[in-house]
């Protein structure tokens, strides 16, 4: 049989819903099953129906569902039930039927929306304590610099909104959407339950405008699945090969700075140098790993290279990674050093950080003590790029 | 001023007043549509969130279940308030004979 689905309207709209599942039963569609976003509709004859929203109020812990005798008094009233979705339950019945409308007293209805006020009231106290306990965790873990752990954190999430753009603009319109959609729940409810409180009837064929609800919840549903299909073609863009011996990229190899050693795999995991690329919306990247035997010394080397969009992102960005280097504790453990051919030098003993026109780098050498801070910044400035 | 209760919902009155002999489900609404004289038409939905009411305030009881279907039926309490409104609603009447000296 053949199934289609749409949109419904949200779980307050009871009215808006009713009409909704009327007038594709008009057109030949009957609802077979409701989702908290979807409807789902089979091909039937056009038919002149009616459709009931009853809302349930369960207490504290129990199931959403209807009791056993109330579905059986619908039923011997002629209304059947047809699905339910979390405390909306659709029932129908042909126009023309003996049928009495569910409830003749709106204020009697009125009582019914408690459940979902108190669901709309509620749903926020789950999430904020997640979120209190992810702060928590974090201010109490990990260490921080004098600026404090609020600092930190907005700092690494500007960082990694460098590194990880389409994720954390998927966050991002993620939480905004479901913030809204709670918050114009919320509304809708208490001003349906006040309207059918002070004895006015529920509108079972209501106005419909431009700006519907429905297309509102389409358009940001649409939002959704946007941000994540960039961010898996983000993730697409990844790849990673052996590291070539002579560079083919914006980065440099230890024999760039004039180390002539042999290289091996890493006595720690056996992992073997390699070359990882992806982009983002907001820079592409370049990640090396290197492992270089020298007589009987081992050096190996870290290096993250980004292309911005311009010279002033990637000084930004050089800022940020002081805060969050691997090494050094905070900014404050770096040395700031001019250089002829270079617009930002930042280093320690292990760690580099430096800035040529829209791009920056990040370098980390382990086994070397610093000496070859010096040939890796000439290095760098002896890079061609575009 | 001598307290006569709390006024009573028009909708208690009559699901009282019916399940003065057993009854359950539509036939409950059928009977009050028929002591209402053809006035009072409510809904399922109304009916049944009356009954879970007051069958927690005890007016009124389940006499028996067969399948899916409950059949109630008044209890000694739900006697007395029912009386206690009637008797209420005739002082007022009364009260207000003036009204039907045009």
């Amino acid at each position: 049989m053949k199934k289609i689905y749409r949109f419904n309207y949200g779980d307050y709209a009871i009215g808006e819903n009713e009409q909704f599942y009327e007038e594709m039963a008009k057109n030949g569609w009957k609802l077979k099953n409701r989702g908290q976003h979807l409807s789902s509709f089979v091909r039937s004859e056009p038919e002149d129906r009616l459709y009931r929203i009853e809302l349930s109020s369960p207490g504290f812990l129990e199931g959403a569902d209807l009791p056993e005798e109330q579905v059986e008094l619908y039923r011997e009233c002629g209304w059947e039930l047809v699905t339910s979705s979390g405390r909306v339950h659709v029932f129908t019945a042909l126009l023309g039927s003996t049928y009495p409308e569910l409830y003749e007293d709106p204020k009697q209805q009125a009582a019914t929306l408690k459940g979902l006020r108190r669901e709309y009231q509620l749903s926020w106290i789950p999430v904020l304590i997640l979120l209190l306990f992810q702060f928590f965790l974090y201010s109490s873990v990990t260490y921080h610099s004098s600026s404090g752990w609020w600092a930190d954190f907005t700092s690494e999430l500007a960082f990694r909104f460098y590194e990880d753009t389409a994720f954390i603009i998927l966050a991002a319109v993620w939480l905004l959407c479901a913030t809204f959609d709670l918050i114009y729940g919320a509304i809708r409810t208490t001003l349906l339950y006040r309207k059918l409180k002070s004895g006015k009837p529920l509108d079972h064929a209501p106005k419909r405008t431009k700006f519907d609800h429905r297309n509102l919840r389409m358009g940001l549903s649409m939002l959704i699945v946007v941000a994540f299909m960039h961010w898996g073609a983000q993730g697409l863009s990844y790849r990673e090969v052996p590291l070539p011996l002579e560079s083919d990229g914006p980065y440099i190899l230890i024999s760039d700075v004039g180390v002539e050693g042999e290289r091996i795999p890493s006595f720690v995991n056996g992992q073997e140098s390699y070359l990882r690329t992806n982009r983002s919306l907001m820079a592409t990247r370049w990640r090396t790993y290197e492992s270089v035997k020298l007589g009987s010394d081992d050096i190996w080397m870290y290096q993250t290279v980004y292309q911005l969009p311009d010279s002033e992102h990637a000084k930004k960005l050089a800022l940020l990674q002081l805060d969050n280097a691997v090494f050094a504790r905070d900014a404050s453990a770096f040395t700031k050093k001019t250089h002829p051919e270079l617009d930002l030098v930042y280093y320690t003993n292990i760690e580099m950080v430096c800035v040529k026109d829209n791009y920056m780098f990040f370098i980390e050498i382990i086994g070397a003590d610093g000496k070859y801070n010096e040939p890796v910044l000439d290095a760098i400035a002896s890079l061609e790029l575009n | 001023m001598a307290d006569i209760g709390q006024p009573m919902s028009e909708a208690a009155f009559y699901i009282l007043l019916a399940l003065l002999k057993p009854s359950h489900g539509y036939s409950m609404m059928a009977r009050i549509l028929e002591l209402s004289k053809g006035r009072v038409h409510m809904g399922p939905g109304t009916l049944y969130g009356a009954l879970t009411r007051m069958k927690k305030e005890g007016l009124i009881e389940l006499e028996s279940q067969d399948d899916r279907r409950k059949t109630y039926v008044i209890t000694d309490l739900g006697k007395q308030t029912l009386y206690a409104e009637y008797e209420r609603l005739k002082t007022m009447v009364f009260d207000a004979a003036v009204l039907e000296e045009g």
